[in-house]
């Protein structure tokens, strides 16, 4: 029956690992794995939450800016009443897979167009912009356009993203773990090992060499007249 | 003493013949070959009616028209007006409208071939203007123009939807009347025009406010459905709406229709305006529905050749100016039955075009209005008792 340490021993026939051998370096492991582990995940999840935190960030902005360019699109057609092309141009934004719904309503703050592209989900975020028309004579404020936006996709994003690096570091500590096992067997295991075998060699080398002393003594004492 | 008379009587004779302007064609006068370059379609209610009535003129003052039509292409029509001044037997005078500048061109070649031209309805404008000048200077065979003036007819019809609106007082709760008006377009000159005549009446009327100038490419669905939105709205706003300017016909017809959906009673709660004289709208005047239908624009064909008749006969309209603009007018309840059948009918023969002829002395001053046009007309046959 081969145990753990079997499987790490390179040369586990002529040196054999001392059992007190064993549980430094298993000692070593456990007090060093869990640390690295933990470390790792640490780092993992806040470089992710920083890379997240930033993407919300950068779709807020985005939304805005579509928000802001599509007010400004709108606001001839939603000044001369012209609904259909209002409509158009909210279909047309809702290509856009975060885009859950959007609506512009004019200057009595009625609804004049609506497109939702699915029922709407828990996260969802909405970005408001006035519509200002303007011609050589005039400048009034139309209405104003309204776009409710997900973050599902950016957390589901996140979430596959952590499990992935959660895969990584346990893979990466158990490279980790299975190296520092080699190298405790190759760098303290064997030096130890040569010593305590140098050790008990000198024992028993100075064992037989007590009982040869003895039978010299008495042989002298044999042949001594007294 | 009957010598006396018999010389007197030979003279009034004499005189009654050798004086033709103002009265019928003489008659050593030479008969006129006129071609008419048509550059709308075939069954175009407008520019039919404009050679209808050019070839009503021409029956009257002996002249022959020959109308070719382009079909709405600008290449046709300049092949057509190449071919008329190559002729070996060139016409006395041809008759070009200047859309989308076509027909400039043909002004040139025509110069080069020595046929006088006269431009109808659209004139020079931009860069040909400038470079080209006013008629008769750089080419000295185009005659003049004849156009409308439209932006007297969009403030005439801007106007009697103020005066119906105040008299029924239809100010809204601010105290304002509150009109919708609905342009074809925002570049062809001709609806620019119009346009500017009703911000001019406006801008007269300190009580008055325009909410919306829409724009309906000149079609009654169009109309219908941004009238529907400004009512929808106007409501929303608590607006009264008093009245809705319309740039032609057909977008009057459906500014009605929208009207009418909202449960309104144009002629009773909201006045209509339009300009075509066209035959639906002269219906809806004469339901009450619709308050007036500017126009009669089409007669410029009928005019045009009163004009060339005069300079043919030595009674040149460029004594007043080159440049004759005809003014619109209103067809309203009170002047439809006068020329109702004349339009629903096209019985332009009716019309006594010779009356219109420049009075001796009087080279250039024309009277084409309304009222002049009903005068001049012949009774229905039948109707004559």
């Amino acid at each position: 029956m081969q145990n753990e340490d079997d499987m790490t021993d390179p040369d586990r026939s002529a040196q054999a690992v001392p059992p007190r051998l064993r549980s430094v370096v298993r000692a070593m492991i456990w007090a060093t794995v869990p640390v690295l582990l933990l470390v790792q995940l640490l780092a993992s999840a806040g470089v992710e939450a920083s890379s997240f935190w930033s993407q919300i960030r950068q779709l807020d902005a985005r939304m805005a800016r579509v928000a802001e360019s599509r007010a400004e699109l709108i606001a001839e057609p939603l000044w001369k009443m012209r609904y259909d092309q209002v409509t158009s141009v909210l279909n047309e934004i809702m290509h856009d897979e975060t885009i859950a719904a959007a609506a512009v309503y004019d200057d009595t703050g009625v609804a004049i167009a609506r497109v939702v592209a699915r029922p709407s989900e828990q996260g969802v975020a909405e970005v408001s912009r006035p519509i200002h028309y303007s011609n050589g004579n005039m400048s009034v404020q139309a209405g104003r356009i309204a776009i409710a936006y997900s973050h599902a996709a950016l957390y589901a994003g996140a979430g596959s993203r952590l499990v992935l690096l959660l895969v990584v570091g346990l893979l990466a500590t158990l490279a980790t773990l299975i190296a520092m096992r080699i190298s405790a067997n190759i760098f303290i295991g064997r030096p130890l090992a040569a010593m305590m075998s140098a050790i008990t060699s000198e024992r028993i080398g100075g064992a037989r060499l007590v009982g040869l002393g003895g039978q010299i003594s008495a042989t002298v004492s044999a042949k001594s007249p007294t | 003493m009957t010598l006396v008379l018999r010389i007197l009587l030979a003279m009034g004779m004499a005189c009654g013949v050798l004086t033709t302007p103002g009265g019928v064609v003489a008659a050593d006068a030479k008969r006129l070959n006129i071609v008419f370059v048509n550059p709308g379609k075939t069954g175009e209610v407008y520019w039919d009616m404009v050679a209808q009535t050019m070839q009503a003129a021409g029956r009257k003052l002996d002249a022959h028209v020959e109308v070719l039509t382009s079909e709405r292409n600008y290449r046709t029509m300049q092949e057509l007006g190449f071919g008329v001044v190559a002729r070996a037997d060139k016409p006395d005078f041809l008759i070009l409208s200047n859309e989308e500048s076509a027909a400039v061109p043909i002004l040139e070649a025509a110069e080069a071939a020595g046929v006088k031209t006269l431009l109808l309805s659209n004139t020079l404008i931009g860069d040909d203007a400038a470079r080209l000048g006013p008629p008769r200077q750089k080419l000295k065979t185009w005659l003049g123009d004849i156009t409308t003036d439209l932006q007297t007819a969009g403030a005439r019809m801007a106007n009697a939807l103020i005066a119906t609106a105040r008299a029924e007082k239809w100010q809204s709760p601010d105290g304002k009347i509150h009109i919708l008006g609905i342009g074809g377009d925002e570049i062809t000159p001709s609806s620019i025009a119009r346009n500017a005549g009703l911000k001019l009446a406006v801008e007269a009327a300190p009580d008055v406010v325009v909410d919306r100038m829409l724009f309906a490419n000149w079609t009654q669905s169009e109309a219908e459905r941004v009238t529907a939105n400004y009512l929808g709205w106007a409501s929303r706003k608590e607006i009264r709406p008093a009245g809705i300017w319309a740039g032609n016909d057909p977008m009057a017809l459906g500014a009605l229709r929208a009207a009418i959906a909202a449960g309104l009673t144009p002629g009773r709660n909201i006045q209509v305006v339009g300009l075509n004289w066209s035959d639906d709208a002269l219906r809806e005047i004469k339901a009450g529905r619709l308050l007036l239908s500017d126009g009669g624009h089409f007669l410029l064909g009928g005019w045009s050749i009163v004009l060339l008749r005069d300079y043919a006969d030595g009674c040149d309209f460029a004594a007043a100016s080159p440049r004759v603009e005809v003014k619109t007018s209103a067809i309203t309840r009170d002047n439809l039955v006068s020329v109702g059948d004349l339009i629903r009918v096209r019985a332009f023969d009716r019309i006594d075009f010779t009356r219109f002829r420049a009075k001796p002395g009087r080279c250039g001053e024309y009277d084409f209005s309304i009222d002049a046009l009903i005068s001049s007309l012949a009774p229905l046959e039948g109707t004559a008792d």
